[in-house]
């Protein structure tokens, strides 16, 4: 069921008014727990009982670290659940990567090994649901939150279906203090709620999935598309990419929001970020700020050795790749992005600017930003190193191509938008929605959904994160 | 900056909010419906391909079947114009049937047909033929619901066509289950989903699907290969016991309504608006037996059937299906030239003029 589905507006419908109705937060609490299950069981209900699984095993493992003082035992039970958590990650989403990798290498050394015939299907949302329930345990063991005492509140958090399947990662702290109080909405939330989730659908209806055909095109067979036609794909993904994960993002923080619950920001203007560093800051947040507590902190973080600071900022960028996908293309557009931030560290370093050199370095960094994320973009989107080393030589004019084209207006799109975003940020567009009478603010939203609805393509495209 | 007014929520509140949204909502949709080109013309695939052949051949065809993917696989316009060479003149001919079609899309195209229908030097000469397959569904499928193919025809006119395609003979259920397909999808219609989309990141035209309906002058003809392993001897066998049974059908409101609106658009070209009956291999053991003959607002036309085992068991051999309802390339062969003939001796018998123009 995806937010954009007709069939998601009546469920959301079903949810809201039974949620409101329900008298007890302990009523509210079990009925969106049944939602949760519902929802991620339309799936594969196989994999909401895994979730369940998962779930009743992490609040064991906590429940058990907290009652005891024994570093021992509470080493002993965190451990467990980060065993228990990667092993379902690794099985579901790695199998197939390592087992092909290793026939790979094993045929590079004469030694003839096929491939298991095993087929296994990935559990939607795996990579998120499993980071949200590791903070949950690493959180308890690091005594930095209590465990919690009830079950059906703590799978409630760890299935809330909003953010379930593609986040934004919730973390526990944040969350689970506002499960313990009856949730309320005011008018002005509900109107930025609506509205919200209505730019998260235009984003990821209007926008990417109508776009995303010109990108398949040129990505599936880009030896025949003209150099022009790759750098404006290139273009256009790295569009359809923050189209596609902002636009959710923006329904499951409105959709969370309507419950009466707030949900973090994922997403900060990320093509405005002025430094690679600022992009990752702005870019899928959540994430950003998942692995820089539960890796790049326990890989030491920024030490006294700048070599140590360097490698754990590597070792961080190469397992947030690994993270997106089970590639190499992955891990190599993480390793970029790692090397990225060293360069970024080395450049600060050696090279202050003076102030008066700031107006300009900041616009030369921006377009330096933004053309090296869309670069590596080549690689989050390639199916393999060949095909991303052909779009790299068009995207740098090292290569003309071949003769087939898309249209050339949708050069202008990327550039359109930026100034669009960066007008409503200006203009602050979604608070002066929400300043407006309710009466007004239906007139406004009826009109914009007619247009939305004008805009759709036919056929839903699945999130391009829900593969993550 | 303003500090936000108190927004009360009072029941008439709610109830002035919702009546502002539809407004805004029915607003905005009708003036974009209103700004939005010919609906016929936004891509919609299948038809799209369609559309292309007919542009191509504008001008230099004066007969053309309608249909659904029976006629697309199974009208071959070279051996129907052979076969009517005979008959005064050479009649150039189109496929214009669709995969998955149904009455309201050979409707719509059909009215496109003869709206634009160019009667040139020749006039008086050709016999102009229009024929509409008797037997398509009414709507298209319900996977097609949320579909260009669908939504950019469903206006009022479609409709109200669909509305008088049933009658006190059907049952309740598929009464109004083709009539709630025709108001969801008219709804969708008038609320534009995708039209913009379709005219803005206007998708390209299948090249695969419209070389595969030109190449060999094939004229719009879907070539499938022969024949089917699965249409075995069994029912030929069951035929020898039990000859095919004929299930008499009543003509529908709606028939006679495609053919008025058809003379309307066409105006005094004097179109011959002919309805056919497509085969399907299940007619071995019982066929759908139509009247002889409809008015027309031009006068009496036939309605001809190749659904006869009874008179054509020579199609009904497993050699020219592809599979249960669809001619193989040969078939739709066989089944053109059958047509013509029933056509031919039609007009022959009945002394009629096939000839058209104004």
């Amino acid at each position: 069921m995806l937010f954009v589905e007709p069939r998601f507006f009546l469920f959301i419908a079903i949810v809201l008014l039974v949620y409101w109705s329900l008298k007890t937060n302990n009523a509210r609490k079990s009925f969106i727990l049944c939602a949760s299950f519902f929802f991620y069981g339309s799936w594969d209900w196989r994999f909401a009982c895994m979730l369940a699984g998962l779930s009743a095993g992490d609040f064991f493992f906590a429940l058990k670290m907290s009652g005891t003082d024994n570093p021992h035992l509470r080493r002993y039970y965190v451990i467990s659940s980060l065993t228990m958590n990667l092993s379902v990650l690794g099985f579901f989403k790695y199998f197939h990567f390592f087992v092909g990798s290793a026939i790979a290498l094993a045929n590079t050394l004469h030694m003839n090994l096929s491939e298991p015939t095993i087929r296994i299907i990935l559990p939607v949302g795996v990579s998120f649901f499993t980071f949200q329930s590791l903070s949950y345990t690493i959180d308890v063991y690091r005594r930095e939150i209590p465990a919690v005492t009830s079950l059906r509140d703590y799978m409630m958090f760890a299935s809330f279906f909003p953010q379930l399947v593609a986040g934004p990662i919730v973390r526990p702290k944040y969350f689970v203090p506002q499960m313990q109080e009856k949730r309320s909405v005011t008018l002005e939330e509900v109107k930025s709620a609506l509205f919200l989730f209505l730019l998260g659908y235009i984003k990821k209806a209007c926008i990417a999935d109508n776009i995303s055909p010109f990108v398949d095109k040129v990505f599936n067979h880009p030896a025949s598309y003209s150099g022009l036609a790759s750098i404006n794909a290139v273009w256009l993904y790295a569009i359809q990419i923050f189209c596609d994960f902002s636009g959710y993002s923006d329904m499951a923080i409105a959709v969370a929001a309507l419950l009466g619950f707030k949900l973090v920001l994922n997403f900060d203007a990320p093509y405005l970020a002025v430094t690679i560093q600022d992009f990752w800051r702005r870019w899928h947040i959540s994430l950003s700020n998942w692995i820089r507590d539960y890796i790049y902190i326990s890989l030491g973080g920024r030490s006294k050795k700048l070599w140590l600071t360097y490698r754990n900022l590597m070792l961080t960028m190469l397992t947030g790749g690994l993270w997106h996908g089970a590639a190499w293309t992955f891990v190599g557009w993480g390793g970029a992005h790692g090397a990225a931030l060293v360069a970024h560290e080395e450049c600060k370093r050696r090279l202050p600017v003076a102030p008066w050199q700031e107006p300009c370095r900041r616009i030369a960094s921006w377009f330096l930003t933004l053309n090296f994320v869309c670069i590596t973009w080549i690689l989050f989107r390639a199916s393999n190193f060949g095909v991303a080393w052909i779009m790299l030589r068009r995207y740098l004019l090292l290569d003309h191509g071949g003769p087939d084209t898309i249209p050339l207006w949708l050069a202008w799109l990327g550039p359109a938008l930026l100034i669009v975003q960066y007008s409503m940020r200006r203009a602050q567009l979604q608070k002066r929605m929400c300043q407006l009478q309710l009466p007004t603010f239906a007139f406004a939203y009826g009109l914009i959904w007619s247009l939305a609805i004008a805009l759709l393509p036919l056929g839903y495209r699945p999130f391009i994160y829900f593969q993550f | 900056m303003v500090a936000p007014r108190k927004d009360a929520l009072t029941k008439e509140r709610i109830v002035l909010s919702l009546s502002m949204f539809a407004a805004g909502f029915t607003i905005l949709a009708t003036a974009l419906h209103l700004l939005m080109p010919n609906m016929l013309r936004l891509h919609a695939d299948g038809r799209s391909e369609k559309m292309e052949i007919l542009d191509a051949w504008r001008g230099g065809v004066y007969a053309a079947a309608f249909g659904s993917s029976h006629v697309n696989d199974g009208f071959d316009p070279r051996t129907f114009d052979d076969e009517l060479t005979a008959m005064q003149r050479r009649t150039p001919s189109i496929n214009l049937g669709i995969e998955g079609g149904s009455q309201t899309e050979q409707r719509v195209l059909a009215l496109e047909f003869v709206r634009h229908f160019s009667t040139g030097s020749e006039v008086g000469q050709k016999p102009c033929f229009v024929l509409l397959e008797l037997n398509a569904g009414a709507n298209l499928t319900l996977d097609h619901l949320v579909h260009p193919r669908t939504i950019n025809i469903y206006d009022w006119d479609t409709t109200r066509f669909v509305f008088a395609l049933s009658d006190d003979s059907f049952s309740p259920v598929r009464r109004y289950g083709r009539d709630a397909y025709a108001l969801v999808a008219m709804g969708m219609h008038y609320s534009n989903v995708g039209m913009l989309s379709s005219y803005i990141f206007k998708p390209p035209i299948n090249p695969e699907t419209l070389q595969d309906e030109i190449a060999n002058g094939r004229r719009g003809l879907h070539g499938l290969t022969g024949q089917n392993d699965r249409l075995s001897s069994e029912t030929q066998a069951h035929l020898a016991v039990h000859p095919p049974v004929p299930k008499p059908q009543r003509l529908l409101p709606g028939n006679h309504r495609l053919l008025g609106e058809l003379a309307d658009a066409s105006g005094n070209k004097n179109l011959h608006f002919i309805y056919f009956v497509m085969p399907m291999y299940s007619d071995l053991t019982e066929y759908p037996l139509f009247p002889a003959t409809i008015e027309t607002p031009h006068g009496v036309e036939p309605i001809l059937s190749l659904a006869r085992p009874d008179l054509y068991p020579q199609l009904f051999t497993p050699q020219y299906w592809h599979d249960g309802a669809h001619l193989s390339e040969s078939g739709a062969s066989l089944a053109s030239r059958l047509l013509a003939d029933q056509l031919r001796a039609w007009y022959q018998a009945n002394h009629r003029t096939t000839a058209c123009g104004g």
